[in-house]
């Protein structure tokens, strides 16, 4: 969580530094944003478990690659950052076929260090909750995602890009959990690689 | 108005964290420890004999061997197997099932790849992997079929059979039928709750039997009442126990309940077993391999090695 917030001041402290000299986007220009693609496990990393510990791609989380898709909204604040909310939905099956989901509800904030208004290159920040859910069981994590966002204008309003980077939930269970689960509180990380679609207005 | 939507939304997250408060293990664990299917659903375990396991599906029956790839020994087409037997490696019975005609048992030899009809079945039926076959109320043994047991009363409840015995619960009372002396069984009076679980161990030919969560030692006819449990196991089971033993001494034994595995009464506190997946398996059967191992059947994951004094889990890939 404090790299998260060292990592968010680092991005609002560089956003005040103009890359092009000329902006695109105006105060209070938005914009909608459709995701859809694949996600891919990264990782599961278990924090009070020896035995597991760090266990990586599909091999290590017994998870298969699985989909993506989401909605965000977002508005300028200042002629290179917008802020917003994202909601998504991603689903993957664990290797006995089951279906692992995972619905991020964040806030979102993003950059625009490059913007020529035919091209523009964005880094995004979430934070906020995921509902996770495999079997009956359901979870509510801390959820955070950076993601990097190549975006090409083929009319005034309309863009197409890729968008991939890294989420992270964090299924916490204190030491009074029932069951085995106070050995079990673990980080899960998500790359998801989304094909974008970008309304601006 | 904007207070009630937070709070509507403030309530709606604490339900949605509190809905994984019952359950034994988080999420990504349970993740981590699924497997893949076998492809083969195995309904039992019939037997381990010269490095070879045993067992059957609805589908047929099996042979593995300790570096896995099951091969078909019998396979069905027209019919489900709905219970085996191994009498030895060349010899099995098993009852069937077919849409257009009753059931019945055969016998099959390996070494001539023939299926005989033994004789046809009325009622319920059911053929235990130790040769016990339960049938319309009458119990026989396949491949000895001299003598039989007719139960008359009517008020008795599903049969679990183990080792050489086979157990039949009439209200509170148990009858323990061995082979060789069907009709001298062993009475043990005083259950206060269903059976749930039975076990045999031949070597030292006395009877583990389960009382809800109470385990009981029986070497002859008694009443529950008089006995001293030798366990209280943490769980009691909402369906029958999995036992076996895993050497002489009546001390050692493992029983696979609704959450997990006890070892003589206690939970496997180190997790040797869920670190090898083997806890979230469906667990169908388990058998004594006589060396201090434990072979374990499983519906969809195939066939697990415990080994109880190494603490060591292998699998055998089907």
């Amino acid at each position: 969580m404090k790299k998260l917030m060292i990592m968010l001041l680092i991005l609002l402290s560089v956003s005040a530094i103009p890359v092009f000299a000329d902006y695109y986007y105006e105060k209070g220009d938005t914009a909608f944003s459709f995701n859809v693609g694949t996600g891919i496990p990264a990782f599961q990393a278990f924090v009070n478990n020896s035995d597991k510990g760090f266990e990586p791609w599909i091999d290590g989380t017994h998870s298969y690659v699985g989909g993506y898709g989401s909605l965000g909204y977002q508005s300028f604040v200042t002629r290179n950052l917008a802020i917003g909310g994202e909601i998504g939905y991603a689903f993957n099956n664990s290797f006995a076929k089951k279906i692992f989901t995972t619905v991020p509800i964040t806030a979102k904030l993003s950059w625009y260090p490059v913007q020529t208004g035919k091209f523009d290159l964005i880094l995004h920040a979430n934070a906020g909750i995921a509902v996770l859910r495999y079997e009956t069981d359901r979870f509510l994590a801390p959820h955070a995602k950076i993601s990097i966002n190549p975006v090409y204008y083929i009319s005034d309003s309309w863009g197409l890009g890729i968008d991939a980077g890294l989420w992270v939930n964090y299924e916490f269970y204190g030491s009074s959990a029932s069951g085995y689960k106070s050995n079990e509180s673990a980080f899960g990380g998500f790359i998801p690689a989304t094909v974008s679609l970008i309304y601006r207005h | 108005m904007k207070k009630s939507i937070v709070f509507a939304l403030l309530l709606a997250l604490l339900l949605l964290v509190s809905c994984n408060a019952d359950s034994e293990h988080g999420l990504y664990y349970k993740v981590s420890n699924s497997l893949p299917s076998s492809g083969i659903a195995v309904i039992g375990y019939l037997g381990y004999e010269g490095g070879t396991h045993y067992f059957y599906s609805n589908a047929g029956i099996y042979k593995v061997g300790a570096t896995g790839g099951a091969q078909v020994l019998k396979g069905t087409e027209n019919f489900q197997i709905h219970g085996a037997y191994m009498a030895n490696a060349d010899t099995f019975y098993f009852i069937t099932i077919t849409p257009d005609s009753p059931a019945a048992v055969y016998k099959y030899l390996v070494s001539t790849e023939t299926a005989s009809k033994q004789e046809s079945l009325t009622g319920y039926s059911m053929l235990f992997s130790n040769g016990f076959l339960y049938s319309n109320t009458v119990i026989t043994v396949v491949d000895d079929t001299a003598s039989s047991v007719v139960l008359t009363d009517g008020k008795f409840s599903t049969p679990y059979a183990s080792g050489d015995s086979i157990i039949v619960m009439h209200g509170s009372k148990a009858e323990i039928y061995k082979k060789g002396s069907l009709s001298t069984p062993v009475t043990v009076t005083g259950f206060s709750s269903s059976l749930k679980g039975f076990f045999h161990q031949l070597a030292e030919d006395i009877y583990l039997v389960f009382d809800g969560k109470k385990v009981y030692e029986v070497t002859a006819s008694c009443s529950l009442g008089d006995l001293t449990p030798k366990a209280s196991l943490p769980e009691a089971p909402s369906h029958g126990y999995k036992v076996s033993t895993y050497g002489t001494g009546i001390e050692s034994y493992l029983v696979r309940t609704k959450t997990g595995f006890t070892k003589n009464g206690s939970w496997i506190a180190v997790d040797w077993l869920s670190r090898n997946s083997i806890n979230d398996t469906n667990v169908v059967d388990m058998y004594d391999m006589g060396n201090g191992e434990i072979a374990v059947a499983t519906y969809s994951n195939g066939i697990y090695i415990i080994d109880m004094a190494a603490e060591k889990v292998h699998e055998v890939r089907l």
